[in-house]
């Protein structure tokens, strides 16, 4: 099965490889958007520190470290890139190819518009990022913490897309869902901002609602010392875990006896 | 073996006449709509079935019930021991589904890097692939195609691809819906052919619907007709009753030349008429008398006998106002 998967992985890498090559021009305007995202935060947290002492209790440095950790995140979330179209797919009758092949339909959908080299590239750029913060401002780390706040950060981002995921079924029931879903996921953006500046009622959301602070805040402090984890934490984070995997099964199963197939 | 019993499929569907108010505004009612209802149909390995129906009459909810897409509302539905859309992971090993307006391959690059994709899909060892695309490749000509984007081919080069992209796990039942849609007359025999060859020599159970009647007529001995979502006939197409019935008689004139008048309106019809040419419908006990009847004018410069096509039986199927369900399976 493991064998199966990473040779189809490998796959749609080479497909998406292609895609890109195809489109020679796109692809170096991926890159050049990409960094300019990358400078347009790092401007703003330097302009911000540049007028006050500090942001919360965190220095330009630290934040500039939070914004690469982030950016991690996101490129390990480009995997799920797929549930953006899915709606579409759905409304459109877009499965069927897929539905009648021996092929999970979920794992084929999500990786055949995913452009998997664009989201190495984030990767690759945002690990660089990281390294030269660290080297350039000196920042102490150890290893086990960079360990545990990688765990945090993939286990997060995969949570935090699978809620995303279970919303985006929707559409199996309702059609178009694009706007509800970006309604509650709309709090994502929040993710840009440590957690620690906002209300405590806000943190229970961003943490135990909408788990956003998983794919930013809590790598970042794990991986800057400035945290450690708490056991009933890890815990009440499993629960959670268990309860959104089981939901996300669920509505996918009962979203495929809805499926019309529309077209054709 | 595919074997269907009182399958139905029921659509959630907008209703048209509903309340006006803001609670509909937002969740529009719905309300049931048939796909088909109540069908039963049984089909031996190696047959070629054609599945003939008016847009809506529910080919392609039967085919996709068939192949798993779609969950039946009731009835059963078996295929070669499975039941389709409970058994995904290993029932689809053993079919091909090619569906002529949907598209399978990946659109911006090679069509052997989508070829090369399904190989993975179906877990074909290399060697497996290569002689599986020789066969295929001999008999689609596919070779010189394999190498261009798929946005770049014509669509009877694309079907081809297609074809050969679901048939690269050699399916032992292929599930076809409008494969020749669209195609230019050269490009539809090279898949008729194929398909023949393949139900010949590898003896793959075909299940095909199409619109184009000629296609049915040149490849399947049995049709089975859909009409609203029902099963209309079912049996061979050469015992379709009216087959042997009535013959075409195709009449040349000279020019407005009415054959209306000359025609007995008891038992011969007038099908189509233009300038020079007219087709009418006589029951074949009669065609004798129809025949020198016509021969006796001097308008006439020639005249053919014909069967009843199968475009022309079919529409007096639908156009009987009380259809009974026929089985002569």
């Amino acid at each position: 099965m493991v064998k199966y998967y990473s040779k189809l992985l490998y796959r749609f890498m080479i497909i998406s490889w292609h895609k890109i090559k195809t489109f020679n021009f796109e692809f170096v305007m991926t890159l050049v958007h990409l960094i300019f995202n990358f400078s347009f935060v790092l401007i703003f947290w330097y302009t911000l520190l540049s007028h006050i002492q500090s942001f919360g209790d965190w220095s330009f440095p630290e934040l500039a470290l939070y914004t690469g950790i982030t950016f991690v995140g996101e490129s390990i979330g480009g995997i799920f890139f797929g549930f953006r179209d899915l709606p579409y797919t759905i409304v459109q009758g877009g499965l069927d190819k897929f539905l009648v092949r021996p092929i999970n339909t979920l794992f084929a959908v999500l990786f055949e518009r995913v452009s998997i080299i664009y989201f190495i590239e984030e990767l690759i750029v945002s690990i660089v990022l990281i390294v030269t913060i660290v080297l350039r401002y000196d920042i102490s780390i150890n290893a086990m913490n960079v360990l545990y706040s990688l765990i945090i950060l993939v286990w997060g981002v995969f949570i935090y897309n699978c809620l995303y995921g279970i919303v985006t079924f929707l559409a199996f029931w309702v059609g178009q869902i694009e706007v509800f879903r970006s309604l509650i996921f709309g709090l994502a953006d929040s993710k840009q901002y440590p957690l620690s500046i906002f209300p405590e009622k806000i943190k229970l959301v961003l943490t135990y609602i909408i788990p956003v602070a998983f794919i930013s805040y809590y790598p970042a402090v794990i991986f800057l010392n400035k945290d450690s984890l708490k056991l009933d934490f890890v815990l009440k984070f499993i629960v959670f875990s268990a309860i959104v995997l089981y939901l996300f099964k669920l509505t996918w199963n009962m979203g495929l006896t809805r499926y019309e197939a529309n077209g054709g | 073996m595919i074997k269907v019993r009182d399958l139905t499929k029921l659509y959630r569907v907008p209703k048209q006449n509903y309340k006006k108010n803001l609670k509909n505004w937002i969740w529009t009612p719905t309300e049931e709509k048939v796909g088909v209802e109540g069908i039963n149909f049984e089909i031996s390995d190696g047959e070629i079935v054609g599945f003939i129906g008016q847009n809506g009459a529910g080919k392609t909810t039967t085919i996709k019930m068939l192949s798993g897409i779609l969950t039946p509302t009731s009835g059963i539905v078996e295929v070669n021991g499975y039941i389709p859309y409970q058994d995904r992971g290993k029932y689809t090993k053993e079919i091909g589904v090619l569906m002529g307006q949907k598209s399978i391959l990946f659109y911006d690059i090679p069509v052997i890097e989508s070829l090369k994709f399904y190989k993975d899909v179906y877990a074909l060892s290399t060697k497996e692939f290569e002689e599986r695309m020789q066969l295929l490749s001999d008999k689609l000509n596919l070779e010189s195609l394999l190498k261009i984007p798929v946005r770049k081919l014509s669509l009877g080069q694309r079907m081809r691809c297609e074809f050969v992209a679901s048939l690269l796990h050699n399916p032992k039942i292929l599930f076809l819906d409008e494969p020749t849609l669209g195609l230019d007359i050269i490009a539809k025999q090279k898949i008729l052919d194929f398909l023949t060859f393949l139900n010949t020599e590898l003896n793959t159970t075909i299940f095909l619907t199409t619109h184009d009647l000629n296609d049915i007529d040149r490849l399947c001995k049995r049709i089975i007709i859909l009409d609203k979502g029902r099963v209309c006939y079912d049996g061979n197409l050469d015992q379709i009753e009216s087959r042997d019935k009535y013959k075409i008689i195709q009449v040349k004139h000279h020019e407005d030349f009415d054959i209306s008048k000359i025609i007995p309106r008891n038992y011969a019809m007038s099908l189509s008429s233009n300038k020079f040419e007219s087709l009418i419908k006589v029951p074949i006990d009669k065609l004798t008398t129809t025949i020198n009847n016509l021969l006796n004018r001097n308008e006439i410069f020639d005249i053919n006998i014909n069967y009843l096509s199968l475009e022309e039986i079919i529409r007096d199927m639908y156009e009987k106002p009380d259809k009974e369900e026929v089985s002569n399976g």
